[in-house]
């Protein structure tokens, strides 16, 4: 039995075995050999290479015969490609100098080409990348180390575990079969990290090297709740873990009780309880369980999860589809929000330093009108279909905003005159996630209809801290006090202006955070579909009286830590049902 | 001691430098001694190496530093220049004859315009 310590993303707990995979999704552990084996595993690599030579060779053959010489000169490229100088070099030294498998050797150094050659800026050069990895694919066959396809056809349920896991690859795992996934690399604030919570999937990522001890089909427990995974557990641990998850359907069972009561506290005191999405098929669960409407519809994953890049009317019919759904319920579309570390279908802007200081977001969109406008169009159109409301992210200077009110205008005569149907009288808001605009927020507030705090983006730019980068996830914490004091300054100067605010971010999904941001005046959470309850449920179970008591308290402490230590404390008192052990 | 030997080639054909062409400069470069870099812009690689020569993306219309080092530098330089001014004979005739490198196939630009490229969400590690 091991046990390993990750970051918690996703709540949940699964129990099943191990899928070890590879970044590109093949199934290659990463192993090192002994001293003894170099000799031996590098003349398996020679016999690999031997053997995929003769096939290309082969292949080439036979291609140029039937379909002529310049056809069948695709295989003498790859068979240059198979012996190339420089790439047998770095196996060579992967495998003598670093002893790796050459299983493990072979997939690392072609998957390292295939990723440079794929960022070159001519699409068809870059579909060269294919070759590579087709050579990849070859090679591994040979060695014994591809069993069957990846991902693609599970047939029993596994529990993923990886290097890395994108946001696209984790919103495509197959969730009839993929029970819970665990990474090396990752924090608690990434993008994955909000796919698995949308997915419903426990997930701890940010556990650091440990691949090399896990072997497919070994038994795995994942705790998405506490960040522990478990190899190889022995009875009385999957005897405990098994009653847990007992326990937690029934609660769940219980908490599904509370949908159509609306989310007030003991007092009576009224609040919105909306829900974050991601996808359009997640409407039918914000209903199931009582949401007050969509607070943030995160549009770019039209981009992340599909191979085309979206049309106007790939949108248009996502957008119409939620917003029917919700029969009349307030949907709010955030604008999309590409960049950093969710990147579309074309390179929006190679080798950024600090992508997240640099062309994200609604910089990207400003830069980029024909990916911007047909979205914009999107919405407008799809608005005649209910309560639609329009929000800008990353908003930092009131030039910007400015502006992308104004290209929505455009958008809207264009509409008129082109005569397609359309709602322009839409309410139109912007995303409170860069300290710059709180400090400005008394110019913004009177040119927007409604305020938006994105506590992610807003805690990693108060704290400088990448919420992505596991080196630093310790010091990445929404319930920082620094962090607190900007959602103060937003809450007192909505008031004074009299503008609707919400928190939007994963902060308002911790139901003891929730109770605090309420006693700090908040009335709008949106908060992802799995913790709709759970965050009602704390909700109904205070006085908007505790509620500011807590936060009175709380603007007290100096740390994150002794904030969520006494939050932890008042949820136990309040709200016991929902502490987890 | 061998001098080293620096010219400047551009990329004529209306594919670019992908695999086909590549193979073709590989070969050529085997076949002499001399050490071959080949750049665009800063970044200069192997000219013995496919891989590397790919990760270069130079589409039509791309300038590129050759530097032959070696006893075969000028004889090396000399060929390379070559293939790339027959546009790895991958132009039809008229091109070569016009000597017009910077005309496209109607269809091709509003196809390179269209067309983008695969995501690659995958990072390499």
């Amino acid at each position: 039995m091991v046990e390993l310590q990750g970051i918690p993303v996703s709540p949940g707990v699964a129990i099943g075995p191990a899928l070890v995979l590879d970044a590109a999704g093949y199934r290659i552990p990463r192993t090192l050999l002994a001293a003894d084996e170099v000799d031996a595993e590098f003349a398996r690599l020679r016999e690999a290479v031997d053997k995929v030579s003769t096939g290309l060779e082969a292949n080439r053959l036979e291609t140029s015969a039937v379909a002529g010489e310049h056809t069948g000169d695709i295989f003498a490229a790859q068979l240059q490609m198979l012996h190339d100088p420089r790439l047998q070099a770095e196996l060579r030294r992967r495998i003598r100098e670093e002893r790796q498998s050459a299983a493990y050797a072979v997939s690392r150094v072609l998957h390292n080409y295939a990723a440079a050659i794929r960022r070159v800026d001519s699409p068809l050069l870059a579909d060269r990348a294919d070759d590579v990895l087709d050579i990849e694919k070859q090679l591994l066959m040979c060695l014994g180390a591809v069993s069957a396809g990846p991902l693609s056809d599970l047939s029993e349920p596994v529990i993923v575990l990886s290097h890395v896991l994108t946001p696209s690859e984790t919103a495509n795992l197959d969730r009839n079969y993929v029970r819970a996934f665990c990474t090396e690399t990752g924090g608690p604030g990434g993008h994955t990290a909000i796919v698995a919570k949308g997915l419903e999937l426990p997930a701890v990522v940010g556990i650091g090297s440990f691949l090399d001890q896990v072997g497919d089909h070994c038994n795995v427990i994942v705790d998405g709740d506490r960040g522990r995974v478990i190899i190889n557990p022995d009875a009385e641990t999957i005897a405990y873990y098994r009653k847990k998850l007992k326990d937690r359907r029934s609660l769940t069972a219980r908490l599904s009780e509370l949908r159509d009561l609306p989310a007030e506290t003991i007092d009576g005191t009224p609040l919105r309880l909306s829900a974050n999405i991601e996808f359009p098929h997640e409407t039918s669960t914000c209903i199931e369980r009582g949401a007050d409407g969509i607070g943030l519809y995160r549009t770019e994953f039209l981009y992340l999860a599909s191979h085309e890049e979206p049309s106007e009317e790939d949108h248009y019919q996502a957008y119409s589809r939620v917003i029917r759904e919700m029969e009349g319920r307030p949907v709010v579309i955030r604008t999309l929000d590409l960049g950093a570390d969710k990147m579309g279908h074309r390179p929006m802007a190679e080798h950024e330093h600090n992508p997240f200081l640099g062309l994200r977001s609604i910089r990207l969109s400003l830069r980029n009108l024909d990916l911007f406008r047909p979205q914009l169009r999107a919405i407008l159109r799809a608005a005649i279909h209910g309560d639609v409301r329009v929000m800008f992210p990353l908003i930092t200077t009131l030039a910007e905003y400015r502006q992308a009110r104004m290209l929505l205008n455009v958008v809207a005569e264009d509409l008129v005159d082109a005569g397609i149907p359309h709602r322009s009288n839409i309410p139109v808001g912007m995303m409170v996630e860069v300290p710059a605009a709180v400090m400005m927020l008394e110019r913004f507030a009177p040119e927007v209809d409604f305020l938006s705090i994105g506590t992610n983006d807003l805690a990693q730019y108060t704290l400088a801290v990448d919420r992505s980068n596991e080196n630093v996830a310790d010091l990445y914490q929404s319930s920082d006090p620094a962090v607190l004091r900007l959602i103060a300054r937003c809450v007192e100067v909505a008031e004074q202006f009299d503008k609707p605010l919400s928190i939007c971010g994963e902060m308002s999904s911790n139901p003891a955070r929730a109770l605090l941001l309420l006693g700090m005046g908040v009335r709008h959470l949106s908060v992802p579909p799995s913790s709709l309850l759970r965050v009602k449920k704390a909700i109904r179970s205070v006085s908007i009286d505790q509620c500011i008591e807590i936060a009175n308290r709380v603007m007290q402490l100096e740390a994150a830590r002794d904030v969520d230590l006494y939050l932890l404390d008042r949820l136990g008192e309040y709200v016991p049902e929902l502490i987890v052990t | 001691m061998s001098k080293a030997h620096s010219r400047t080639v551009v990329v004529r054909n209306p594919q670019g430098l992908h695999a086909r062409p590549a193979d073709m400069l590989v070969r050529m470069a085997n076949q002499y001694t001399s050490s071959i870099l080949i750049s665009r812009g800063g970044e200069a690689v192997d000219c013995k190496s496919i891989l590397s020569l790919l990760t270069l993306g130079a589409a039509c219309g791309t300038e590129l530093s050759l530097r032959v080092e070696g006893d075969d530098a000028e004889a090396a330089i000399d060929s390379i220049e070559q293939l790339f001014l027959r546009g790895f004979d991958e132009m039809g005739d008229e091109d070569v004859a016009d000597n017009n490198s910077d005309r496209n196939e109607p269809g091709d630009s509003s196809e390179s315009a269209e067309s983008v490229g695969q995501t690659d969400s995958t990072p390499s590690a």
